[in-house]
């Protein structure tokens, strides 16, 4: 019989492994739509290499997004057996580490979401770019964070202190509030996840697609789709 | 008309340059764009706007750069201690102070525990696993309290050798700490006879943090006159006075040169276990006691039917365990919904924006 801390082990490379991966896709592409934008200023073997790669990088990044996910939640039920109750629950920097692993699970969630909603299409819509960019960069941020949490719980340390100790961020201090405070945010929020709702509603957002022929007339980027076949005289 | 219009209403063709790479022209708006891979670029000429943009993209490029650089030369920055070297040290700090608790074992056993004035004996103090990278310490005290007089010599034992073999120290470093290893004491007891304490604190670096833990007590009897008549009980865990929650282990040393026939735990007059060999410890479930003072009694009974008992006080405060799980419970719960409430909130500003720029067109 395999030890579950075995299994969690594995999981939890997997885990992080999925999420690293497509965060630097997602982060390719970015840069893939710049240079390609930046057409006139760039190397035109990198605004070649650009076009012919950021479909993979964006296709990449989804699905890594899925497996990641996926992985967190297989990481996180192989870590509640892998570990001891008390352990899970007397220790700060393991509840720390368990609460952020959650923000993360949602975070990522939220990126694949936006990513299923609008397609492709949503690389085409520069404010819809920067909110998938932007929670990406935090979803991978907060990642890090809970990887560094564990480097402490096993190894009493980790290669990110130097950063934690130049922001003055503790690992080790309980990061949880009030459960009153805690209420009110939750209640807040859920004021705000209704509001969205109905200006959506409201503005028939739920209908809307983004594609390459209504957002270039912002800011002309693309689709960043995969290319059987470069067209003749491009690069 | 949208600000945006008088840059944005172009559509795009091409003309082939010299190296076959196409450059944008613009052409008055269609109402749609070609479905071109690369045909973007809003203006031939080098405008003020895409100068901007490309010294934006540069200096993004350059920041990620030195973040990527940083996590990575991250490890790099570790401090590194050299130690102090093998020498006398109080209990204390040992040099500096080591704050972190270590995850290694160590424990601390002696050749006999019953030995004659100024007899010779031998301890040693096994340790191993924790955060040790190579440089690891230990010292032998009398007390694990902070204050003077912890050496062995403050009780009246004499160190014949330390673990160099050659010198007397009471703290030993070693530099290829490796997972595991051993280091004994040549001692000569005290000429007093009575019932001693020696402890074993192993201090380390990891990561770049300091590390130490303590062993636990190690009883030794010199003499027979005033020797405890029964089997000496000492309770490690929990200390006197010392508050606890959820389940705790209760652990106590009981040397006997007589085997011990068995040991009891009591919680405030009641019998919870009977134990007849080592090692001496019990788990007791707190959420079972009521909150406040409690008392733990330790008996031990020797084959020869000698006895001997420890008592302590502790404190059993579970509402504060209680109440620090329901915040983090409560906390988890409301940021994971603060967070789908922001991103919700961020995509819908970022499709009424791109509504209003585009004027409800699809």
């Amino acid at each position: 019989m395999v030890d579950m801390s075995a299994y969690h082990a594995l999981t939890a490379e997997l885990h992080a492994g999925f999420l690293t991966l497509a965060f630097a896709c997602i982060m390719a592409v970015v840069v893939c739509q710049i240079t390609v934008r930046l057409q006139k200023r760039m190397p035109k073997i990198l605004v070649s290499w650009a076009i012919r790669t950021r479909g993979y990088f964006e296709a990449a990044g989804y699905v890594g997004a899925v497996l990641g996910i996926l992985g967190l939640l297989l990481s996180a039920w192989t870590g509640m057996y892998a570990w001891p109750y008390d352990v899970l629950i007397n220790e700060p920097i393991v509840r720390n580490k368990i609460m952020l692993t959650a923000f993360s699970t949602v975070m990522w969630t939220g990126v694949v979401f936006i990513r299923a909603r609008f397609g492709r299409g949503l690389w085409t819509c520069p404010t819809m770019t920067s909110v998938y960019v932007a929670l990406t960069f935090v979803s991978f941020g907060v990642l890090g964070t809970t990887g560094s949490m564990g480097a402490h719980i096993t190894k009493g340390g980790s290669a990110m202190d130097p950063i934690w100790s130049l922001v003055g961020f503790q690992v080790t201090s309980d990061l949880i509030l009030d459960s009153n405070v805690a209420a009110l945010v939750a209640l807040a929020s859920m004021g705000t996840i209704v509001l969205s709702l109905f200006i959506a509603k409201r503005y028939d957002l739920f209908q809307m697609k983004l594609g390459a022929e209504t957002c270039q007339k912002i800011f002309k980027w693309d689709e960043p789709r995969i290319e059987a076949e470069i067209p003749k005289g491009t690069a | 008309m949208s600000p945006f219009d008088s840059l944005t209403s172009r559509t795009i063709s091409r003309r082939k340059l010299n190296g076959g790479l196409e450059e944008a022209t613009d052409k008055p708006f269609s109402g749609k764009s070609n479905n071109s891979v690369l045909g973007l670029t809003p203006s031939g000429g080098k405008s003020l706007g895409e100068s901007g943009n490309l010294r934006r993209t540069i200096s993004l490029l350059l920041l990620m750069s030195a973040l990527i650089a940083g996590v990575i030369a991250a490890p790099a920055m570790t401090a590194t201690r050299d130690g102090v070297g093998s020498s006398f040290l109080e209990y204390d700090c040992g040099g500096s102070c080591h704050e972190k608790v270590s995850t290694s074992v160590v424990t601390l056993i002696a050749s006999n525990t019953t030995v004659a004035p100024g007899a010779s004996l031998t301890v040693t103090a096994t340790v191993t696993g924790g955060q040790a990278e190579s440089i690891l310490g230990v010292m032998l005290v009398t007390t694990l309290s902070p204050v003077p007089e912890s050496l062995p010599s403050a009780k009246g034992w004499g160190i014949t050798s330390d673990p160099s073999g050659s010198s007397k120290y009471n703290y030993y470093e070693i530099t290829d700490y490796s997972g595991s290893r051993a280091f004994t004491w040549t001692l000569t007891a005290p000429q007093t006879e009575d019932a001693y304490l020696l402890f074993a604190r192993v201090m380390h670096g990891g990561g770049n943090q300091a590390f130490a833990i303590d062993s636990t007590e190690l009883s030794i009897i010199v003499g027979t006159t005033g020797t405890p008549t029964g089997p000496l009980v000492s309770i490690i865990s929990p200390s006197m006075g010392q508050t606890v929650d959820g389940t705790i282990t209760v652990a106590a040393s009981i040397p006997s040169s007589v085997p011990i026939a068995y040991a009891v735990l009591r919680v405030d007059g009641y019998e919870r276990e009977n134990k007849t060999e080592g090692p001496f410890s019990w788990t007791l479930n707190t959420q079972l006691l009521a909150d406040g003072e409690h008392v733990i009694n330790i008996t031990a009974v020797d084959t020869d039917g000698q006895v001997g008992y420890k008592q302590i006080a502790f404190t059993v405060d579970n509402a504060r365990a209680n109440t620090l799980i329901l915040n983090w419970v409560w906390t988890m719960a409301a940021g994971s919904i603060a967070i789908i409430a922001a991103v919700s909130l961020a995509m819908v500003v970022a499709l009424l924006i791109r509504r209003r720029v585009m004027g409800g067109a699809e």
